[in-house]
């Protein structure tokens, strides 16, 4: 079964593989829109990457060892965009942060548009990429468990002292692999980009857009841009899964065992 | 039988000889200007479209209704600076319903299915860039009468009526 | 007492009350879930009891009066009430060093780098761990982990050590060795040892409580409490042969002339006092001496025979064995027959009294 779970995934990535025009490949990703859209991609992808960061870890600590009313609710509305079609998540920004949204109306006031703009592309990626990160960090919080540092403390560690020296440094290879899975998916988000930024070259066509468009008209370009995303894909979750690894068998050697 | 909603692509299939015959028009289809019901940037024109702070989208130049814009533009020497190029129609005019857009170039088809979502403000310089549809009946196709009744119905009187109602025009 | 608490957890049905003299040991015994580890946490302030209060040299750890009592809440937060704990499993910190893990104490209490290291080194060498100190935890063995958790502990210069059944997760090997190293260090410290070996108390403890059902049935010093044992858990743990007697070049004498040949990892001074201490799962009953193997056999005659668990406890005056009920009735062993108690060296552990 594992092999047909792994020729499942392959078999179509083999397929668009053989579909590639290889004379005509270098030019067609080096085109000046490709170049642009790949550029978009990566620095959206980044900043959404970095955001999630910012909002998750927060996020996951209070999933993680808060204990209040309301906190399973909380833990299903965050992962809400996991299950969601992006394009729903479209709407959903649209409408909040769109010109007639709930937050948009005061930020037209204040000066800030976001609709059309390169902040609603980083804004959808990281509403869609947000529960990866959560997810991932939230189960290394988890099965790091808090005896760790209840046992910081009572070595007289304060409160700033555990999370700095002994909970970021253990969840640390899960918040790597969070923070790679929500820049791939970041990376590939289309639905909600599409429906609530727009698609303008070099401001929001992102390479996923870029895709779709091109199939429209050059199937060889849409190919070839897809084996395009599929390597940068392959090389930033390849390159952080190894980074990250020794430090994961190195994690899981003390707690493994216990109450 | 194939129907397509510009000569482009029905050129191809002909050019590969995979139809009956030669095709046939059976409506053709114009842009108009899409704007919210309130009309909030004031649009009255074409021209209007290029005023600084409208937000205007468009269909991308791959599609049709994005090759029409680009004739428009040229035809009337007015340049555009949209604030997207959607690669649907729908998208753009999904852009204005939601009120994100001041204005959108979408056929006049479009505007009478969105009702009373959006308002369409005449577009005369449309005339240049009308989209054709054509119809043909395929080569390889196993009901051929069918398919030849098919096309009599969209052509006579009473597909045309249809097609009229619609905001469709006469080929 | 220098170390005083009360203090009352209503959910667990815990209430106990206890002091503790300045550089005194208590051990505190008895059966799984009576709340031996709840103490450890109220003290360490992991836990928050309903009521009660807890000082150490006059600075109050936890003042939480009852409803009916006036007064304001006082609580101290677990970082500064120096009650370094010593769990069960070593717990150190994967990501650090074994140095890096003995001077997260001093670097925690705000002393500089350089001088936290110096500390550390200091505190490894004090439980032979120096050469392991720029080792990964993921590569040191229980015993030796559970070593430099010691040396952790003791770094952070707690005023109340806490030690949650430490020798539980080791090997029969490393125990003996690290409850060596305990009574070392923890001899005039203040300490609090949960424990569910007698010999932890007998060795480690200056005084023992017996803990059943969240509550102290018994309190003393150690040998009294285990000389005559008044609560059923602490009658149950008195079962551990104990023989006292001097030291010889291997092992122990006893006032009887019977010599017991066992493991000691310190040298032992003949004439010296000593004690000799195996469990009676460890002695095997035999009709006849046994001979040519290194094994510690010794005539005795049987005083009593007594159900325990699913074993026969065979007495013999002071020591006992137990055996299966189907091996007893085998070698028809009753009160008043002469056997041959034999215990392995291996299993005898040797300790300078």
């Amino acid at each position: 079964m594992a092999a047909v779970g792994a020729l499942f995934v392959l078999l179509p990535l083999a397929a668009m593989v053989a579909k590639v025009n290889w004379p005509q490949f270098l030019p067609l990703v080096t085109s000046e829109a490709s170049l642009t859209a790949l550029g978009l991609s990566l620095r959206t992808a980044a900043a959404s990457t970095l955001l999630c960061v910012l909002l998750g870890v927060p996020l996951a600590l209070v999933l993680a060892r808060g204990r209040f009313r309301g906190q399973s609710l909380l833990r299903s509305f965050v992962l809400l965009p996991l299950v969601l079609p992006p394009v729903v998540g479209g709407i959903a920004l649209l409408y909040t942060f769109g010109r007639q949204g709930l937050l948009g109306r005061s930020l037209e006031v204040a000066g800030i548009q976001i609709a059309f703009s390169t902040t609603a592309v980083v804004l959808a990626q990281t509403f869609v990429a947000l529960p990866f990160l959560v997810v991932s960090l939230e189960g290394a919080l988890r099965s790091a468990g808090s005896r760790y540092e209840a046992l910081a403390a009572t070595l007289g560690a304060r409160p700033t002292t555990v999370l700095r020296r002994v909970t970021v440094p253990l969840v640390l290879p899960g918040l790597a692999s969070g923070t790679v899975l929500s820049f791939a998916r970041s990376l590939g988000e289309f639905g909600a980009t599409l429906t609530f930024a727009g698609s303008l070259q070099g401001v929001t066509r992102t390479l996923p857009l870029e895709i779709y468009l091109q199939r429209e008209t050059d199937a060889d370009a849409a190919v070839a841009l897809s084996l395009l995303l599929v390597a940068v894909a392959v090389i930033v979750v390849g390159l952080s899964y190894r980074r990250s690894a020794p430090a994961r068998i190195r994690g899981s050697a003390g707690p493994g065992t216990g109450a | 039988m194939f129907a397509s909603a510009d000569t482009k692509n029905m050129a191809k299939l002909s050019g590969a000889s995979l139809i009956e015959g030669s095709p046939r028009d059976f409506a053709t289809n114009v842009l108009t200007i899409a704007v919210p019901p309130a009309n909030p940037a004031s649009i009255g024109s074409f021209a209007d479209l290029a005023k600084p702070g409208v937000k205007v989208v468009i269909c991308a130049s791959q599609v049709p209704c994005g090759a029409a814009a680009q004739t428009v533009q040229k035809a009337s020497g007015i340049t555009l600076q949209p604030v997207s190029e959607e690669s649907s129609v729908t998208d753009v005019l999904g852009k204005v319903t939601s009120g994100e857009a001041d204005a959108g170039l979408v056929y006049v088809t479009d505007v009478k299915t969105a009702g009373d979502k959006v308002r369409g403000i005449p577009l005369p310089e449309s005339a240049r860039a009308v989209n054709t549809y054509p119809i043909a009946a395929v080569r390889t196709s196993r009901n051929k009468d069918l398919s030849a009744a098919f096309i009599a119905a969209v052509t006579g009187s009473e597909g045309r009526k249809v097609l009229l109602d619609a905001g469709f025009g006469a080929p | 007492m220098t170390f005083r608490m009360d203090a009352a957890v209503a959910a667990r049905g815990f209430e106990v009350s206890l002091g503790l003299g300045a550089g005194e040991t208590l051990a505190v015994l008895g059966p799984n879930g009576a709340g031996k580890s709840t103490l450890l946490a109220v003290v360490a302030g992991l836990l928050r009891p309903d009521t009660g209060r807890a000082e150490v040299d006059g600075r109050i750890l936890f003042d939480l009066p009852s409803a009916s009592r006036n007064g304001t809440a006082g609580w101290t937060a677990p970082h500064r009430r120096g009650t370094a704990l010593l769990a069960q499993e070593p717990l150190l910190f994967p990501h650090l060093s074994a140095l890096e893990n003995v001077a997260f104490g001093p670097r925690s209490a705000g002393v500089p780098k350089r001088a936290a290291r110096e500390a550390a080194l200091r505190w490894l060498a004090e439980v032979d761990a120096e050469d392991l100190a720029s080792r990964r935890p993921g590569e040191l063995s229980g015993g030796q982990a559970q070593r430099v958790a010691v040396a952790r502990a003791l770094a952070a210069g707690p005023d109340v050590l806490l030690l949650d059944e430490p020798m539980a997760a080791l090997d029969i090997h490393a125990a003996p060795l690290l409850r060596r190293l305990l009574k070392r260090v923890l001899a005039g410290r203040r300490a609090i040892i949960v424990t569910h070996d007698v010999l932890d108390a007998y060795m480690l403890a200056d005084r023992v409580i017996v803990m059943e059902d969240g509550r102290i049935t018994e309190e003393g010093p150690t040998r009294e409490v285990l000389r005559r044992p008044r609560s059923s858990f602490a009658a149950g743990l008195a079962g551990l042969n104990l023989v006292t007697g001097s030291a010889t070049a291997a092992g122990i004498r006893s006032a009887e002339g019977l010599e017991f040949t066992g493991q000691h990892d310190v040298p032992l001074i003949p004439g010296q006092a000593g004690v000799a201490a195996f469990p009676p799962s460890a002695v095997s009953v035999f009709l006849s001496e046994a001979h040519g193997s290194p094994r510690n056999s010794f005539p005795v005659t049987i005083t009593d025979l007594e159900s325990h668990g699913d074993q026969i406890r065979i007495r013999a005056g002071e020591l006992s064995a137990d055996v299966t009920p189907a091996a007893s009735g085998d070698l028809g062993l009753v009160p008043g027959l002469g056997v041959y108690f034999v215990v392995k060296a291996a299993a005898v552990s040797i300790y300078p009294a």
